[in-house]
């Protein structure tokens, strides 16, 4: 036993002194390799780019796989990906696409449209029961095959006339229909591969794991190891690969973020996936380079129980959206990690952008507040503000709003905070009064977030019901041309504005780290990589 | 002896099977469910998904499905990384927890007897003190503080290891001696009040008046006896090290198990959380049998009892 021992302290001692010399770290490696060391937050629960639904493993599957179109680094723009042209029809409603002659699977074998006719069958399995399948519910049938009232795939409006065209037919004119295009969901699928791992109509086969995995996407996966780290390689075969700058991408899970700010400052990250909130203000004041702040697709808002007292009065609902001095709030508690939100969509998202909905305006606020029936505040019950963390930028965001709403309104609000998935037990049940709520949109476009003010939307978690607000998100719908749409969209943040179910507060801004020798970096709204568009040089 | 660690082992058994059952249910009883995510789903894809994992039958059912592949050893799929079954996970985080805790371990052993013993023979002199002082001071520092302190003293200023991961040997270092210390301090605690005890008995009076060196006296004679409670502390311990590591697995990201079973527990990974239940339950079981056993065969008291 002491001898173990003794060995032991031994060979940890002399790790102890090799570890003592001043060592090459791996960013500084990565620059002579090409190789990028990037913080993904957390282990992918899988590869399969069909049932994920985590952004940090769509950004090892954007390396992976080629969708017909891709996004570029701004975000914005619609590049060729598999298809090198398309063409849309003057109503909107049928896409054309052409795929390129050189398309290649990680195998050698061809792309073909049949193999992403394969992946949207896929996507839509209800076996397979994929959570983000309603991202493809512009398209004709999807949503009756995808929900099982449908059991013919021949109804969907996806068609292979030939080896290298695919035509999409889609119910009403979605203008945001290419940049969903972009999203993992519409991977193709290499089909001999899935068959041979009972893949197609099956979660969690093994057709994922490196060794089996075929792609068609600018990398390939060469190897996994759960929690450490997951390694992906240029694709010789890929149709742009003489553009990709990069030789290999190391993502690294890690799930606590101080230890990630940890590894980036000892030289192991040359991208972190996120920073420490409370060490934003210290990066921000020396004006370090390697900090990166950019407006994403992300609100903050109040959401209020809208069919029980005392919220069930739009004129109290009101009164408290006016009572938040969003102002007071970005400059004293946010610093930095938001912008204030008079809309309930971010403006600009999708090309609109409008002036504010809403306002702070304390008189205001108690006016409702009286005509309500409860003067100063008399008579209100005490409610609880529920909280779907216990972190501190949580509870201090809650403690802020809550001493809003006692001064100005004269009302007792004490702060609820629950475990994040009981939190959403308790917003599913609506078994709470207001709480503290967010989205992350799935695409650029207000229809994704304005869904959820719709009657009996599954995210309608406000249980808000208002015939004048679902007649005008149908309109956002099926808008025949841009200016219908655009006025149908003010409608819709106008009644959400009235009626107040829900109450923005602020427009996340994510701020995370990118070593100065990454070229090409872009930060845009939708957290969008495209790994083809970056490269590294050694910074002087 | 024999019939003492058969008695013992199987009432560990029926312990495993409590607990079982009893975690089972309760996981299923707590809000929120593997597939309550941020963005609610259609119930028709829910009632797939709840069907592909066959949580659409009753709750008995499942119960005893679930019973009825472990008696095959198979612990099922995990509801979170669908391309990995449960065994696959801890078979690949175990030996990772193993070599942390063996060498976590071995750290607070060495130091802890050492300076345990150090104090006792010097006692009351400078060198009891600083030995003192050092557990004292390791006892009432967590880990969450000490992690860091030595992450940002010898990572990110002198630069002589990786602030976290488990790559290289040299990322062993750190979390190692971190989670070493918090355990070599109440070690070099017990270790001195053994010592310090056995020390002033008649057997030692007599090995020294036989004219034994101070060396043989400690060593041969005292040691034996003055580690008694360092033994029966050993086995939660152990324990504590294999089951308690999640702080250190986190500041440190080592893959281990720790982690993988506070996770679950958040992720609502049912077969996750039994499969580590299981397995922390089996090893706490297997230590504690392991440590009456010691303790059996070094004092024959506890034999007669």
């Amino acid at each position: 036993m002491r001898a173990q021992a003794a060995l032991t302290l031994l060979a940890l001692g002399t790790l102890a002194i090799t570890g003592c010399t001043r060592r090459e770290t791996a960013v500084e490696a990565g620059y002579r390799t090409a190789t990028l060391h990037v913080g993904n937050s957390a282990e992918p629960p899988d590869l399969d780019p069909h049932t994920n639904n985590a952004a940090n493993t769509g950004w090892i599957c954007d390396a992976l796989f080629e969708r017909l179109v891709r996004l570029a680094n701004d975000g914005i723009t619609i590049q060729p990906g598999v298809a090198e042209r398309w063409e849309i029809s003057p109503d909107g409603l049928t896409y054309t696409f052409h795929l390129r002659a050189g398309a290649q699977w990680s195998n050698g074998d061809a792309v073909t449209a049949d193999d992403f006719l394969a992946a949207f069958r896929r996507f839509l399995e209800p076996k397979l029961a994929c959570e983000a399948v309603n991202i493809a519910y512009p398209i004709v049938g999807a949503r009756d095959y995808a929900e099982g009232r449908s059991k013919h795939f021949s109804a969907v409006g996806v068609r292979a006339p030939d080896n290298r065209t695919i035509v999409i037919r889609l119910l009403f004119r979605a203008p945001y229909f290419l940049t969903i295009l972009t999203e993992s969901h519409f991977s193709p699928v290499h089909q001999p591969t899935l068959d041979r791992f009972n893949g197609r109509d099956q979660r969690g086969g093994k057709w994922t794991q490196p060794g089996n995995l075929v792609s068609n996407g600018p990398f390939v996966l060469q190897s996994w190891q759960p929690n450490t780290v997951l390694v992906v390689r240029k694709n010789p075969r890929y149709w742009n690969a003489s553009h990709v700058g990069l030789q290999e991408i190391r993502f690294y899970p890690i799930d606590d973020v101080g230890a990630e700010e940890h590894a980036f400052r000892t030289g192991q990250l040359h991208v972190t996936y996120t920073l420490p909130f409370n060490k934003l203000a210290a990066y921000a004041q020396r004006h370090a380079p390697e900090l990166v702040t950019a407006p994403v697709l992300r609100t903050e808002f109040v959401t209020f129980s809208t069919q029980r007292p005392p919220f069930n009065d739009a004129r109290v609902r009101r009164a408290f959206s006016l009572a938040i001095d969003r102002e007071r709030l970005a400059a004293t508690v946010l610093k930095g990690r938001g912008d204030p939100a008079y809309s309930y969509v971010r403006p600009g998202v999708g090309g609109y952008t409008f002036p504010p909905f809403s306002r702070y305006d304390p008189a205001e606020a108690k006016n409702l507040l009286r005509e309500a029936g409860f003067p100063d505040g008399s008579g209100f019950p005490s409610i609880e503000y529920t909280l779907g963390s216990r972190s501190e930028d949580v509870l201090i965001l809650g403690q802020a709003l809550q001493q809003m709403w006692q001064q100005t309104l004269g009302v007792k609000v004490t702060l609820a905070p629950t475990e994040f998935k009981v939190w959403l037990d308790l917003l599913r049940a609506k078994s709470f009064a207001i709480t503290a709520d967010t989205w992350n949109m799935g695409f650029n476009d207000p229809a994704d977030m304005l869904a959820m003010g719709v009657t009996g939307d599954p995210n309608n978690d406000a249980g808000w019901s208002d015939p004048r607000y679902d007649v005008a998100f149908a309109a956002v719908q099926h808008a025949p041309d841009e200016p219908a749409r655009r006025a149908a969209i003010a409608t819709c943040e106008q009644l959400i504005a009235d009626e107040a179910p829900y109450a923005p507060v602020f427009f996340t801004i994510r701020a995370h780290l990118v070593a100065p020798g990454v070229v090409g970096w872009q930060e845009n709204a939708l957290q969008n990589i495209d790994w083809t568009a970056l490269s590294l040089a050694a910074p002087k | 002896m024999l019939r003492f660690i058969t008695s013992r082992f199987l009432q560990s058994l029926l312990a495993l099977f409590l607990v079982i059952t009893a975690t089972f249910f309760m996981v299923r009883f707590v809000p929120g469910g593997p597939f309550t995510a941020e963005k609610a789903v259609t119930p028709e894809i829910l009632k797939n998904l709840e069907a592909h994992y066959g949580l659409n039958k009753p709750l008995w059912r499942q119960y005893l499905d679930y019973l009825g592949s472990l008696a095959r050893g198979d612990l099922g799929p995990s509801f979170k990384y669908p391309n990995r079954t449960v065994n696959e996970i801890l078979g690949d985080k175990l030996p990772v927890s193993a070599e942390l805790g063996a060498e976590s371990l071995a750290v607070a052993l060495v130091l802890g007897i050492g300076l345990g013993t150090l104090a006792a023979i010097r006692r009351n002199t400078w060198i009891d003190y600083v030995a003192s002082g050092f557990g004292m001071t390791g006892i009432s520092i967590p880990t969450f503080v000490v992690g860091p302190l030595l992450v940002l003293a010898l990572a990110i200023k002198a630069g002589w290891f990786n602030a976290s991961g488990w790559y290289t040997p040299a990322d062993r270092v750190l979390p190692c001696l971190v989670l070493g210390l918090a355990y070599a301090a109440p070690i070099s605690r017990l270790t001195r009040g053994g010592l310090l005890e056995i020390l002033h008995q008649d057997f030692i009076r007599t090995a020294r008046a036989k004219g034994a060196s101070e060396f043989r006296v400690v060593t041969r004679h005292a040691l034996r006896g003055g580690l008694l409670p360092v033994v029966s502390f050993l086995g939660p311990a152990t324990a504590g090290i294999l089951t308690g590591s999640f702080v250190i697995e986190t500041i440190f990201q080592v893959p281990g198990v720790g982690r993988e079973f506070v996770n679950s527990a958040f992720n609502r990974d049912y077969t996750l959380v039994l499969g580590t239940v299981i397995l922390y339950a089996a090893l706490i079981m297997a230590l504690n049998l392991a440590v009456d056993v010691a303790q059996a065969w070094m004092n024959p008291k506890v034999r007669l009892e």
